[in-house]
């Protein structure tokens, strides 16, 4: 089973900041479940609704799977730098 | 046993075009299938564990050697493999209509793809594919390197 991201690290650092940041998103995790439960009836009626029109599939399916593409940031990794400057952000 | 029955099968398909009950193109499809099933059982699994075994796919970009000090970048991506598959599900979901607007988008940044025929069961052959990918560039100013881990 693939877990959602537990945590964001951003990083910003130039000639007059430096900044860090550890982000817990698995504060999210509970908030987001509950969002879920609440939206889904509505989302399975307007799937319903919406069924014959091309709307209806990507209306059942968005969910499931941009909650797949959440879980699947977990490992992504952005390093940028150029001599004092650096930008990092990291999913973990 | 397993061979006499792929042996059998074969025999049946062939049979079956010479009385005219399929066409070739059936005939051949139902043969790749049956060549298929007789593949080894450790091939088959190979193969999955080279689907699970590319993680991610990391693009480095490095100063060259006549690259300014000042200027030079040095850039690290990392994308779980995860995500791109994620991300072509997420692409597959499209309707048709709406696909057409984002390729008319695309063709006016002067990217001619077609994003409908992104299709969620071809991204496995394109991921074991990308296993083998390494690119190389390399100039004064920059290196860059893509592959898979």
């Amino acid at each position: 089973m693939i877990w959602p991201p537990s945590i964001l690290r951003v990083e910003i650092k130039n000639e007059s900041h430096d900044f860090s940041l550890w982000l817990p998103l698995f504060v999210i995790w509970p908030f987001l479940l509950l969002a879920a439960v609440a939206m889904a009836p509505v989302v399975l009626a307007l799937a319903i609704v919406l069924w014959w029109t091309r709307w209806g599939r990507p209306m059942l399916y968005s969910g499931p799977m941009f909650f797949a593409v959440f879980c699947a940031l977990r490992g992504l990794e952005i390093d940028v730098q150029q001599r004092n400057q650096r930008v990092h952000l990291s999913f973990r | 046993m397993e061979r006499s029955i792929m042996e059998n099968n074969t025999r049946q398909i062939l049979d079956m075009l010479a009385e005219g009950k399929i066409q070739v193109d059936e005939a051949e499809r139902l043969l790749s299938l049956v060549s298929t099933e007789g593949e080894p059982a450790d091939s088959r699994r190979s193969g999955e564990n080279n689907r699970s075994s590319a993680k991610y796919l990391r693009v480095c970009v490095e100063p060259g050697e006549d690259a300014d000090e000042d200027h030079a970048e040095r850039v690290n991506i990392r994308v779980p493999m995860a995500l791109i598959r994620a991300g072509v599900k997420l692409a597959s979901l499209i309707p048709r209509s709406s696909a057409d607007s984002v390729n008319e988008e695309l063709r006016k940044k002067g990217i001619n793809f077609d994003i409908g025929s992104l299709k969620a069961e071809d991204l496995d052959p394109l991921i074991d594919a990308l296993q083998d990918l390494e690119i190389d560039v390399k100039d004064g100013q920059h290196k860059v390197r893509v592959f898979v881990e």
